[in-house]
């Protein structure tokens, strides 16, 4: 029962990739890429977002604020790596590790530059929402694995 | 001791916890992406058609196992911008 519905959401992942494929002229493995990153940062933003109401009820704007700067410093880095993984690569299984390995250096690098900007830049800053929004958004990144293999858009 | 040395002793000690923070960080992000990589190598060499489906995955999870390394990194500029320990000397 369970390995039918496991076939069942792997063969309409692989129709919904054949779709997606046919209709921007991007190759498989970078339109498995967007599909998991599209879900992934869907979760991000809602999870962002609640924590910055929680923020704004529980405390101040500015902690509110601080939160939505964490979580979009998150989003933004995740958005750089996916970036980094459409540069045209070898697609042979190394030159997919490499590719992967570049996005998610220039992701780190791309986070860490914000929190720094924003941690230099931002007077009303409050430390503790700001790491509990990046947190929240980085972890729940993963919600996106476990959206690849289900019937879910 | 007058208020200097205990700045000083704060700052010193904070700054070991940041290298410690950022270095066992890494350490751990560098063991984790090394097996799940050479897992995707096995993988991919045993079934190449699989490589697409596999690198969606990979990805998503090089986010998560260097999630704890980006959160670590946050509070380690928390420490080096907004030390919360400075405010006992004031």
């Amino acid at each position: 029962m369970a390995d039918g519905i496991n076939d069942n959401a792997a063969y309409s992942e692989k129709l919904e990739i054949k779709k997606v494929v046919e209709i921007s002229g991007m190759d498989e493995t970078k339109t498995t890429i967007n599909l998991a990153f599209k879900k992934a940062a869907r979760w991000q933003i809602i999870v962002t977002l609640a924590f910055c109401v929680v923020y704004l009820l529980i405390s101040s704007v500015n902690a509110a604020i601080s939160s939505f700067l964490g979580g979009a410093a998150a989003l933004i880095g995740g958005y750089a790596g996916v970036l980094m993984t459409r540069r045209r690569s070898d697609q042979s299984a190394g030159g997919v590790l490499v590719a992967l390995l570049k996005a998610e250096a220039t992701k780190v690098m791309v986070i860490s530059v914000l929190l720094l900007m924003i941690f230099k830049l931002y007077n009303g800053l409050v430390p503790l929402a700001l790491i509990g929004g990046l947190a929240a958004s980085v972890l729940v990144s993963g919600a996106g694995l476990g959206a690849i293999g289900n019937n879910k858009k | 001791m007058d208020n200097m040395q205990f700045l000083a002793l704060i700052q010193a000690y904070t700054g070991v916890g940041i290298g410690l923070i950022i270095g066992l960080g890494a350490l751990g992000a560098c063991i984790g992406i090394g097996i799940m990589c050479s897992s995707f190598l096995d993988g991919a060499a045993r079934q190449p058609e699989m490589i697409p489906v596999l690198q969606g995955k990979v990805f998503l999870l090089l986010g998560l196992i260097d999630a704890s390394f980006i959160i670590g990194v946050g509070l380690a500029m928390m420490f080096a911008f907004a030390n919360p320990l400075l405010s006992v000397i004031h």
